[in-house]
């Protein structure tokens, strides 16, 4: 297994990584992202962080989130994340904030601040947290739709 | 393009290890220490290094990861222990948790001993991790409390106490 890591280089990593995740293969996604070269690409993070909370780990999942944004405050997929972790852990007010940090970055029209904006809508009226349904709501940010 | 890639990818991963025969060396002599060469894992059944494949047990995944981490090969250590099927088991979480922080992702191991916690909140050497992460991150108020929560459970005789007290003394002194 070792030999691949120099095989595929990073965005090919990322890419497939995010594919397996977003397909709902977190254990894959975990195990290919685990190659990319660079531990510290915010990308990358963002993906472990989210694919561990998936499967229900949301503590290291926030763990992965903090990391992504000590290395890049600004990037925002990783607070729309951070803010679901927190609804899926029932802290509200730590959601509104990472709403609030996104606003600051990309305004309040940026996917992102839409879909978390939405979570916290659903999370106050279920009085809970649940996965969004369809595969194309999570983690597609703006300039990965490009 | 993107799929195809993918599906390279998953047989590469999760198809290859299957085609692997377990090679188990023929030599003789002393049992050799639960830490091998890259890409094999110390299986604790045959006492010997076998290649890292998903038929090994937990608790050799966890000899080896924690060796691993002992002796500084954090990144071989992460690989290992990534390969446990028990993903919540709080020791697999604490050493996955050291060797990402002792690689410098201080606030990856934070979350890893926070899950170890959550399923075992008397697991007092990651108690210990935590409070030596959180003073990594000059939070010596946060290294206090774990260092009182591990007085609650084992006292001030247990070497967790100990060890994160005399760190906390260290960081304080400068």
């Amino acid at each position: 297994m070792a030999q691949q890591s120099g095989m595929l280089d990073d965005e090919s990593i990322y890419e497939a990584g995010r594919e397996l995740a977003v397909a709902k293969r977190y254990g894959e996604a975990i195990t290919v992202l685990s190659l990319a070269a660079d531990k510290t690409d915010p990308r990358i993070l963002n993906y472990l962080g989210f694919s561990h909370r998936m499967q229900g780990r949301v503590l290291v999942g926030l763990g992965y989130y903090r990391e992504a944004l000590i290395q890049d405050p600004s990037y925002v997929p990783a607070r729309e994340y951070m803010g679901e972790a927190y609804l899926q852990l029932g802290d509200l007010g730590a959601a509104r904030e990472q709403l609030g940090q996104i606003s600051l970055s990309c305004g309040t029209t940026c996917s992102e601040y839409s879909r978390l904006s939405a979570q916290i809508g659903l999370f106050l009226k279920g009085g809970g947290w649940s996965p969004p349904e369809a595969a194309d709501a999570v983690g597609v940010s703006s300039e990965n739709a490009l | 393009m993107r799929a195809r890639l993918i599906i390279g990818l998953a047989s590469m991963l999760f198809a290859g290890p299957l085609l692997v025969a377990p090679a188990f060396s023929a030599g003789g002599g002393t049992a050799p220490a639960p830490s091998c060469a890259k890409g094999k894992v110390y299986d604790t059944k045959s006492k010997k290094c076998v290649p890292k494949t998903s038929a090994v047990d937990d608790d050799s995944i966890y000899e080896t990861g924690r060796s691993l981490a002992m002796e500084g090969r954090y990144g071989e250590a992460i690989d290992i222990l990534n390969l446990a099927k028990d993903k919540t088991d709080p020791r697999i979480l604490n050493y996955l948790g050291y060797s990402h922080r002792k690689e410098g992702r201080v606030l990856v191991g934070l979350g890893y001993y926070q899950e170890a916690l959550r399923q075992d909140p008397n697991y007092t050497l990651v108690r210990e991790y935590m409070g030596e992460a959180q003073l990594q991150l000059g939070d010596v108020t946060a290294a206090r409390e774990q260092l009182g929560e591990i007085e609650k459970r084992c006292g001030k005789g247990c070497s967790e106490y100990t060890e994160l007290a005399s760190q906390i003394d260290a960081y304080v002194k400068g």
